[in-house]
């Protein structure tokens, strides 16, 4: 099919490319469950739209105070939804079980590109590998003044969904705890590759998509509820393995009740635990660690119930809020539109993953419900982490929010995940009854 | 997968999300509101304006305190990237060591100021706006000077770091010369960098000027004599108060030692005290005048009567023995001698004739026990027993000025009522205040006290015949003037031990007050000089100690005034 469609005549016109796209993109909306693919992609575009646009208020040239740095990020983001666009189509150009063979070489791909970050970290590949505020997250195409940077562990998501599919399509063994040592290693061997970089954000995500691709897959919930508690006994000595700014970051979830400051204002050893200071400065805080969380829920609150409105609100303002185009859009959004703004942007979040959870329902494909579930549980963890750090319910980490936050690779994989339900919701099996892997033998 | 697992998974995502929503609606609704105080604090700035304070100048003119406009360096260590390169940058420029900038810069308390160097020449100041260092800034405050330095400091006072007075007139003027500042409502980036300034809430005020009755001509003629005498006989302190008996106004008034008030933070506190208000004494016999004035006017005795005067040796019932001072021996003395000859016998009789009601009520009148009510800070009360206390011997020991205790403005005062012609006169040392835009208010009306104490001619009496006689005749000739007709009386009182049981043997006070010309007295001038050395031998008393500076600065006082 693709052979005879770049053979086509009409393809050398540009007129005729134009077309040969629309016609690609309305096919690929034809198949099965058109109404929940519809839906989902509907509330897609509204994420994607409303993501521009917020974009576009925080980066307001006017409201910027010094260089003016995101005034172009919303042109940017355009751009890759764009990008995105096409990702989204070539996603779906070919049948979903065409991946799984090749699902081990995709992640083996997206490994070595880890590696090679890593090797960046040791050796200096500079321009090619930046390192980003200790970091090396990135690889860098093109001249110092323009360039693209792209982001391999948001790639890797994606890439371990299908590999941990194709892993778990045909066993029958979970049910023993023995059988998990399998799904674990897959996980550990991206997992350490991006904790060195590091980028512990990605890393914690990972654990929630093993664990419901498991459930999923028929694994025992003693088993896994087992693991849990395996790592909940671990984490106490986790804690002195991390670096000082995680811990400080964990932190401050609890640091934000002033019952727990003034606390560690007089026992200088629960600040040393807490922060890694013997004496804790309460202004100190708030303009340091502090900082972005206290601004963060000022933001949303002082929005109220019906917002600012757009483009208007003081923390768009004067840096009073770093990373509001990226990690912190939620913030804005809420500060904009206030909190029937906020319960919109999470309800469209919701119809996304209803959608997803019809596509995977009812699914007789083993692998189709396996990657299903694994998108929707990323999708939704991301969101659930990304809006509760902003809101002060968990630690500050680096995870986006999906399809709105300013950013690339997020947004590409984000709309190919998408494009992923999309492709399995056209395919899905006739039958009655669906085949259960895990009959009793 | 069951479809019964399927639901119960997916309402666990949607309670999640609701938990979510739960938590957005406590914070934009419950916790709306202070949230949106926060906000509003972080966003705005408040600068405050500093006003000027007033000025201070003498009864001609002359500035005596004055505020100039200083500059200051200080850093903001919160917006401090790199204490080590601000500190090298400023080191150039400031002349100023580099690690003691970052230790101010990382020992401050205050994460929004740290003041580095106060009074910065323009040069210095145009080369750090030109370096542009991040976190450092400049700002203008003002500068305390005295230029007239330890000439009047007890008067001046002195103010604290927050431009607020802390002693004399900047104490007890501080409402009026502080002025009230003016605030400004400034929109702050998340640097407290000024976005844009909203129109000022209040402009500042500057504080108003004092014109004072001080004429520091006056007050260094004070100073400089009685500096002399203080340095010659080696005295503890000594006190010189010149007052215009018409009105009350403080012309001089001079405490020694003395310290300069742009330094008062290093000297000791019994420096700083105002002793001429603040230093009760045993005034000794410069008090007999005033019991003489009230017994006269209470008419238990004549203006020629004649006093048995027991030969230098009395005693009765009730009362120890009283002696003379330097062991005279006087027989009948007559009322004016009794002043002049300094009889202790003499006024002991007199004070047994009046009794103590009139005794203390007369002296009650003079505003003795009392505050005198002079506009500068810290004043005593002096001690006058209420009449319950007084024992026998009270009415034998207060006539000659023992068993009371005054300051020397209240005396001072006294005098004033004597040379006024027995009214009681205000004493005050600030004459008007000057608001800023340049309007003078008087304070004082004069006369406003012009009720007799004693009658006019008993009070020129005392003046004009009996303690002219002092300077001629009496204990006090070495205040005697050519030019001028001099009143006045000598005093040498003992000191009372701190334990109250006696008086201790070696060190005395030695005063002369008085004024002049006698038949129209322009001044009234106090000297009192606290524990000259005795043992330098060149005599103690208040003839001898006192009458010398009261000469001095009389006459130069006097030529000054009829020069104008």
């Amino acid at each position: 099919m693709p052979k005879k469609f770049f053979a086509d005549k009409i393809y050398f016109s540009k007129f005729g490319h134009f077309v040969s796209i629309i016609t690609a993109m309305i096919k690929i909306l034809t198949g099965r469950l058109v109404f929940v693919r519809l839906t989902m992609l509907t509330a897609m575009t509204c994420l994607i739209a409303i993501g521009i646009i917020t974009i576009y208020a925080s980066g307001n040239p006017e409201n910027v105070s010094g260089s003016g740095a995101f005034s172009a990020s919303w042109k940017k983001q355009a751009v890759f939804v764009l990008i995105g666009l096409l990702a989204f189509v070539l996603v779906n150009r070919t049948d979903y079980r065409r991946l799984g063979p090749a699902s081990y070489w995709i992640y083996g791909g997206v490994l070595a590109a880890l590696a090679l970050l890593l090797v960046g970290k040791v050796v200096n590949l500079r321009p090619f590998v930046p390192v980003i505020n200790g970091t090396c997250r990135w690889f860098r195409f093109g001249t110092t003044e323009r360039y693209v940077q792209v982001q391999p562990s948001e790639f890797c998501k994606i890439a371990y969904i299908l590999a941990l599919a194709w892993y778990l399509r045909f066993r029958r063994n979970y049910r023993k705890f023995s059988g998990l040592i399998g799904p674990f290693v897959l996980t550990l061997l991206a997992m350490v590759l991006i904790l060195f970089e590091p980028d512990l954000g990605t890393v914690l995500l990972m654990m929630p998509i093993l664990f419901s691709m498991l459930f999923v897959a028929g694994a025992k919930v003693k088993h896994l509820l087992f693991v849990v508690l395996m790592a909940v006994a671990v984490s106490p000595m986790l804690w002195y393995k991390m670096n000082l700014y995680q811990r400080q970051r964990i932190s401050c979830v609890l640091l934000q009740s002033a019952a727990v400051r003034n606390k560690l204002k007089e026992s200088p050893h629960l600040a040393k635990i807490l922060t890694g200071k013997e004496h804790f400065s309460e202004t100190q805080w708030l303009h340091g660690r502090g900082w972005q969380l206290r601004n963060s829920k000022s933001a949303i609150a002082s929005g109220r119930l019906t917002g600012y409105g757009f483009g208007k609100g003081p923390y768009l303002k004067y840096d009073y809020l770093p990373a509001r185009h990226n990690d912190f859009i939620f913030a804005i959004i809420a500060h904009q539109w206030g909190f029937w703004g906020s319960l919109l942007l999470l309800f469209l979040y919701v119809v996304i993953i209803g959608c997803g959870v019809e596509i995977a329902y009812l699914n007789t494909d083993a692998f189709a419900r396996l990657i299903s579930v694994g998108i929707i549980a990323m999708l939704c963890v991301q969101v659930l982490v990304n809006v509760s750090m902003t809101l002060g319910l968990m630690p500050i980490t680096g995870l986006t929010l999906p399809l709105v936050s300013y950013g690339g690779s997020s947004l590409v994989v984000s709309m190919m995940a998408i494009g992923l339900l999309n492709n399995i919701g056209r395919r899905r099996p006739f039958s009655v009854a669906r085949k259960a892997f895990e009959t009793k033998p | 997968m069951k479809s019964r697992t399927i639901i119960i998974v997916f309402s666990l995502v949607i309670g999640i999300f609701a938990l979510l929503g739960w938590r957005l609606f406590y914070l934009q609704y419950c916790r709306a509101d202070y949230y949106r105080q926060i906000s509003h604090k972080q966003q705005h700035a408040i600068v405050t304006d500093q006003p000027q304070r007033g000025i201070i100048l003498d009864s001609r003119g002359r500035i005596l305190a004055a505020s100039n406009s200083a500059q200051t360096v200080f850093a903001e260590p919160r917006r401090i990237a790199d204490v080590k390169d601000a500190a090298i940058k400023l080191q150039q420029i400031l002349n100023f060591p580099g690690h003691d900038i970052c230790r101010i810069i990382q020992e401050s308390k205050n994460p929004g100021f740290a003041p580095i160097m106060n009074g910065i020449t323009s040069a210095q100041r145009s080369s750090i706006i030109n370096a542009g260092i991040r976190g450092i800034g400049i700002q203008s405050n003002w500068q305390r000077y005295y230029p007239m330095g330890r000439l009047a400091s007890h008067i001046t006072g002195f103010i604290g770091t927050e431009q607020s007075g802390l002693a004399g007139v900047e104490l007890k003027y501080d409402k009026l010369l502080r002025g009230t500042e003016g605030k400004n409502v400034v929109f702050v980036d998340a640097h407290r960098e000024p976005i844009g300034t909203r129109t000022p809430n209040s402009f500042a005020r500057d504080g108003s000027g004092l014109i004072l009755t001080i004429d520091a001509t006056i007050q260094q003629f004070a100073r400089s004599a009685l500096l002399k005498q203080y340095e010659a006989y080696r005295a503890e302190s000594a006190v010189s108060i010149v007052m215009d008996p018409r009105t009350g106004a403080i012309l001089a008034m001079v405490c020694l030692p003395d310290f300069a008030p742009d330094d008062f933070a290093t000297q000791p506190a019994q420096v700083l005290r105002n002793r001429a208000i603040c230093d009760p004494f045993e005034p000794g016999s410069i008090f007999k005048p005033i019991v003489v004035a009230l017994a006269l006017d209470a008419g238990v005795i004549d203006y020629d009567e004649i006093i048995f005067c027991e030969n230098g040796s009395y005693r009765g019932k009730g009362f120890r023995r009283i002696g003379e001072f330097g062991s005279h021996q006087f027989g009948d003395l007559s009322v004016h001698d009794i002043l002049v000859k300094s009889s202790n016998i003499g006024m002991a009789k007199i004070g047994q004739r009046m009794g103590r009601q009139r005794l203390y009520e007369g002296l009650k009148l003079f505003g003795l026990g009392a505050q005198t009510g002079i506009d500068l800070p810290g004043e005593d009360y002096g001690l006058l027993y209420p009449l319950a206390k007084w024992t026998d011997s009270s009415v034998t020991r207060i006539p000659f000025g023992h068993e009371v205790a005054a300051t020397a403005i209240q005396i001072a005062r006294a005098y004033c009522t004597l040379a006024n012609g027995g009214r009681l006169v205000q004493p005050y040392v600030v004459q008007a205040v000057v608001d800023d835009n340049g309007n003078a208010r008087q304070l004082h009306k004069h006369g406003s006290l012009a009720a007799h104490v004693i009658k006019p001619e008993v009070a020129d009496w005392i003046v004009r015949r009996a303690l002219t006689g002092v300077a001629t005749e009496g204990t006090g000739t070495k205040a005697a003037s050519d030019k001028w007709e001099v009143f006045g009386k000598t005093g040498t009182a003992n000191i009372a031990m701190n334990d109250q049981k006696g008086y201790d043997q070696t060190n005395y006070v030695a005063s002369f007050v008085g004024g002049a010309p006698a038949e129209h007295p322009e001044v009234v001038i106090l000297v009192s000089i606290r524990k000259p050395d005795k043992s330098l031998g060149r005599g103690y008393s208040g003839g001898t100690v006192a009458a010398p500076v009261f000469k001095e600065i009389l006459e130069q006082t006097l030529n000054y005034l009829n020069r104008r």
